[in-house]
């Protein structure tokens, strides 16, 4: 696990522990306090009920109270009742409370003698004449003075809560029986909000089921498809006195009052959604917030870590250079000195290794020159002993060993060349890079045919030109010896690549040749390493040298049969006026 | 050879115009004894004629609109017959049999001027009248009348060919064995002559009149046919089925007519003196159907309920039905025309050999629901049927009680309903001969029927006289009531003609000048 993945780990833990204990806990008081809430409602509708029944009823009660008066002052219908069924205003009689009974407000209303008949129906214009003296008599009995009953018309049924008021005509005593349907409108009227809902239960389920008109039917169905609600629950039920079909089977009816917890339940849902949703905004802030932090504190570390990773014996020029005052800065401050010990130790091993190289040449110089000694020794020694012993062959013999001896001068001189080539003289100045590399390309002693790209404009180096120019030289040398005679072309090429925020030169030799093994890769830059019969093992060697003089780096990559290509970069110099510029190279020597 | 008759009449260039001679000269049946009329109103055969001191009718004119009320019951549809009575009061301007009758079923010219039955009534030459022409001016010839009737089924009239004449409208008809021996059989309105335009729409009659434009089935305006000669002084036509308290309004905004059955309508109109109120024939009776199967014996309708029927349950002006034998001499002769004895066939379906399931209660009560008199009596059926005795006399929940199987069943008896329905779904679930067009007077009777499921008992009204012709194998009928319409009419409308069954006839109407 990374540090910044524990970092955000981390973070994620502090942020949601809390909010998730003060989601839970915020989200069950809520949940209680609305509880309460719904209880004490439904405590307060079963009160209400209870007032707008005995409300109903006595709103009935005035209503007939009214109509009694009316109908004590209707002469036409006082003369129809006591004329009875052959009187001309009979239809008058019939119709009157069909008339009266929806301008009173009633949905049942009915008036009867004494003997029980129908004298005029409204909710049942052509049921006059019937006997049905059971539900003044219930009526009667009742103390409250209303009662529920099945209300039967020419095509249905239904519940009604009727009263009575009695009244005299001509001393003929009368009966008003007059009520309100109790459907759905009614049972929803009682209701005080939209979450209760108020049923009726009639006596006995063999009474609904024997007459579901009767029953109520639109009731029994609502009934049941409340009932099947899981959101539902019943919180009061009020009894009431029912009275069967006729007023017969005095029984006790109940407003049953069902309370929906749909509301309740889609406030929890809603509650929990905006719990749900504030804890991802929550998440993701503290998940936003942890990455940043964390960013923020791995970032310096990354930083160091790519600095380290180009860290090299030929890059100790890494600037670990901090100006925090935190850990961060204190590791950094520590790598910087390191590098410095670093190019310390390099510069002495460096020193050593000159000292060591110069051993090594001492010696080799010593072997070379005995080597080209040696021949001329013993040529010369020849020609003395045969100018003792033979002079008149001396001419000869000088002919004949002539060769050899200029030989091995030859090679005495081309050696002493070549050591004098392991000791330039340096002298920094500004260099341009395109002129230097298009003349050497153009003078031709290379011998070598090149091609040749740069970048317009190149900044200038700061260095030895000699030693830019040797190193051009020996690298398409080595270029030109790998492809051979007539072979090439040798491609040169120049330009400027930003690195670690400074400008780099970059000039790449690239061949065609037989490409460098694997295992001779890595030795190609050291001294006295050859992969040619006869080669000094001294030229990349010495390229090696000037480039890390110069404050650049070399690098080859080459596999076998695919050629090689020799890349240098030098940093660019920085302009600075009046400073002089090389633009007439020397020769290189 | 068998008996031949010839029927030979001189037709006037206009029917009303014989009309109204024959109402001076003839004698009717069924108008022969009408009823005391209201004041300032005489019915002289057929028609109705102002009495009024101010009224001239050499100073008459005629209105340009006449607007005419009918019963709710009434609906106008785009069909080739009309479904009851009231709606012939206004189609018998449109549509035209080749043989007219007066209010006393006698037979006149219609769209046929001559006709000579020949072989046994098998063969009837018809003379159509001179220039009889469909209303968009396409004359009438056998092929029209051949395709008017092509999907029409009159029983006891059956069509074998219609086949042109030599010379200009003569056609010949073959009818089937035993074919008709009175010209009044091609009097029946579902032979009318017709032509049924392309797409939809009213059909083309050759009347004074053509359907100008119906908004829905409540309204509809006729308009005089232009070919007529009287067309430019004839008034056009403006009906509409209306509620009685919208017959009352209809009433005081001085429409000029309104048909109706309801008492309260007329005695509304009593009170106003523009107004003049004249009782038509009865014409329509309220049976109540019931299926055999459910028990019924053969109890008459005790006279108590036929009375308390007619005096209470209803708001139309109705009577108790007398009963068959009332009918007499009159109805039989009706239904002899051409079929069996009515009293043979009412007597016949009254005992029905082999009922065909046991014995099942009726729990409803059909009826129309745009029909006020028959919820009324399906209420007043319900109450009583209810199981409880009214008023001390327990004969009419005893006769209900067995006639629909409810006896000793006081809980069934406790759920018998009333059930509304619509024209259209009573007249799919009733049996064939009623659930078609009633037949008018004189038109022979059915005795072929489909019996339908004996789920429940009807009321229905018919044209009087169907319930004593029609047999209805497996169901009873028992008639209960009769109605008649009362027109209602401004006093100034000086002369209306009635038509077959007494029906009123707007077209040569003459309204007086205000």
């Amino acid at each position: 696990m990374s540090f910044r993945t524990r970092l955000l780990s981390g973070f994620l833990l502090l942020a949601l522990l809390p909010l998730a204990a003060f989601a839970v806990g915020l989200r069950r008081e809520i949940t209680q306090r609305l509880t309460a809430e719904f209880d004490r409602q439904a405590d307060l509708a079963t009160a209400s009920m209870e007032a707008d029944l005995s409300s109903q009823s006595r709103m009935i009660e005035r209503r007939l109270i009214a109509l009694a008066a009316r109908v004590a002052d209707d002469d036409r219908l006082r003369r129809a009742i006591l004329v009875g069924p052959g009187s001309p205003d009979r239809a008058y009689q019939l119709d009157f409370a069909s008339a009266v009974m929806e301008p009173a407000g009633l949905s049942v209303l009915q008036l009867q003698d004494a003997s029980g008949r129908i004298l005029s129906s409204g909710h049942f214009r052509n049921e006059f004449d019937r006997l049905a003296p059971e539900l003044p008599d219930v009526l009667g009995r009742l103390t409250g003075g209303a009662t529920l009953t099945t209300i039967r018309t020419a095509d249905t049924s239904f519940v009604a809560l009727v009263r009575m008021q009695t009244l005299r005509v001509s001393g003929q005593p009368l009966v008003l029986v007059g009520g309100l349907r109790v459907g759905d409108q009614f049972l929803a009227s009682l209701a005080p909000d939209e979450a209760v809902t108020v049923l009726l239960e009639l006596p006995g389920a063999a009474a609904a089921g024997s007459d579901p008109a009767a029953a109520g039917s639109a009731e029994a169905a609502t009934a049941a498809a409340v009932t099947d609600l899981p959101a539902n629950r019943v919180v009061g039920r009020i009894e009431f006195p029912f009275a069967g079909p006729g007023g017969a089977e005095e029984a006790q009816a109940h407003f049953v009052i069902r309370q929906s917890l749909a509301a309740l339940t889609a406030l929890q849902r809603s509650l929990s959604l905006w719990f749900a949703a504030g804890s991802g905004l929550a998440l993701l802030g503290a998940m936003l917030l942890a990455a940043w932090v964390s960013a923020r504190l791995s970032r310096p570390l990354e930083e160091l870590s790519k600095k380290t990773s180009r860290l090299d014996l030929d890059r100790l020029d890494i600037d670990f250079r901090s100006s925090r005052r935190d850990e961060v800065g204190d590791l950094s401050r520590l790598l910087q000195a390191m590098t410095g010990r670093l190019r310390a130790s390099a510069s002495r091993l460096r020193d050593a290794e000159r000292q060591a190289t110069r051993g090594e040449m001492a010696r080799q110089v010593n072997h070379d020159i005995k080597n080209g000694l040696v021949p001329i020794r013993n040529v010369v020694e020849h020609l003395t002993q045969v100018t003792q012993d033979e002079p008149e062959q001396l001419g000869r013999v000088f002919a004949d060993r002539g060769t050899t001896l200029i030989s091995g001068i030859r090679y005495l001189e081309d050696l002493a060349a070549n050591y004098a080539r392991l000791a330039p003289k340096a002298e920094p100045q500004r260099i341009d890079v395109n002129r230097n590399i298009g003349e050497i390309a153009a003078a031709g002693n290379l011998a070598v045919r090149c091609e040749v790209i740069m970048e317009p404009d190149l900044p200038a180096l700061h260095g030895d030109p000699v030693a830019f120019r040797r190193i051009l030289e020996n690298l398409i040398s080595n270029a030109r010896e790998a492809v051979g005679e007539g072979g090439g072309p040798v491609r040169v090429r120049a330009e400027r690549v930003r690195q670690d925020g400074s400008d780099q030169i970059r000039i790449s030799v690239e061949d065609d040749g037989p490409g460098l093994q694997p295992e001779d890769r890595d030795k190609i830059f050291a001294d006295f390493f050859t992969t040619r019969p006869g080669g000094t093992g001294l030229g990349l060697s010495i390229v090696r040298r000037l480039v890390t003089d110069m404050g650049g780096r070399i690098s080859v990559h080459s596999e076998p049969g695919q050629g090689a290509r020799f890349t240098v970069e030098l940093p660019a110099a920085e302009h600075s006026a009046g400073e002089r510029v090389d633009r007439s190279p020397e020769p290189a020597k | 050879m068998g008996l031949h008759v010839r029927h030979t009449f001189v037709a006037p260039a206009r029917r009303a115009r014989i009309a109204a001679s024959l109402a001076t000269g003839l004698g009717v049946v069924s108008c022969a004894r009408p009823p005391p009329e209201p004041s300032g109103w005489v019915r002289d055969g057929c028609s109705v004629q102002a009495f009024s001191p101010d009224l001239r009718l050499g100073e008459s004119s005629r209105a340009p609109v006449l607007r005419v009320g009918l019963p709710q019951i009434v609906r106008f549809r785009p069909r080739d017959t009309a479904s009851g009575e009231d709606e012939r009061v206004v189609f018998q301007h449109v549509y035209e049999t080749l043989v007219a009758t007066d209010c006393g079923n006698r037979a006149l010219p219609g769209l046929a001027a001559q006709w000579t039955p020949s072989e046994q009534g098998r063969r009837w030459d018809f003379a159509l009248r001179p220039g009889a022409s469909f209303s968009d001016g396409t004359p009438v010839d056998a092929a029209a009348i051949r395709a008017s009737w092509r999907r029409t089924r009159v029983a006891g009239v059956t069509v074998d060919s219609v086949v042109g004449k030599n010379g200009a409208g003569g056609i010949t008809i073959h009818l089937a064995a035993p074919g008709v021996q009175e010209p009044r059989a091609f009097a029946h309105p579902d032979l009318s002559v017709r032509r049924v335009p392309r797409g939809s729409g009213w059909p083309l009659g050759t009347g004074p009149y053509r359907v100008a434009s119906a908004s829905d089935d409540r309204t509809v305006s006729l308009h005089p046919v232009r070919a007529s000669t009287e067309a430019a002084a004839a008034p056009r036509l403006q009906f509409e089925a209306v509620t009685a308290s919208r017959a009352r309004n209809l009433l005081d905004l001085g429409w000029e007519a309104v048909l109706t059955r309801d008492r309260r309508v007329t005695q509304y109109a009593a009170d106003i003196p523009r107004l003049g109120a004249v009782e038509l024939p009865w014409d329509r009776t309220y049976v109540l159907v019931v299926p055999s199967t459910s028990g019924f014996g053969v109890d008459p309708v005790p006279a108590g309920l036929l009375q308390v029927l007619a005096r209470d349950a209803v708001r139309a002006q109705a009577r108790p039905f007398p009963g068959r034998m009332e009918l007499g001499e009159h109805s039989e002769a009706r239904c002899r025309v051409a079929g069996p004895p009515t009293v043979a066939a009412f007597a016949e379906a009254a005992h029905p050999p082999d009922p065909p399931a046991p014995p099942a209660p009726i729990r409803r009560i059909g009826y129309d629901r745009d029909d006020p008199t028959a919820a009324g009596l399906a209420a007043r059926l319900v109450a009583l049927g209810g199981g409880r005795t009214a008023h001390g006399e327990d004969a009419p929940a005893r006769f209900l009680a067995k006639a629909l199987g409810l006896e000793n069943q006081p809980d069934l008896a406790a759920e018998l309903r009333a059930l509304p329905m619509s024209a259209d779904s009573l007249r799919r679930l009733m049996p064939a001969p009623l659930g078609s067009a009633p037949a008018p007077p004189g038109s022979p009777p059915t005795p072929q029927i489909s019996p339908p499921a004996p789920a429940h008992a009807y009321v229905i009204g018919l044209p009087t006289v169907v319930p004593a012709c029609v047999r209805i194998p497996g169901y009873h009928l028992f008639p209960l009531i009769m109605t008649r319409l009362t027109l209602i009419m401004d006093r100034r409308l000086g002369r209306v003609l009635l038509g077959p069954g007494g029906l009123p006839m707007f077209a040569n109407s003459i309204m007086s000048g205000s």
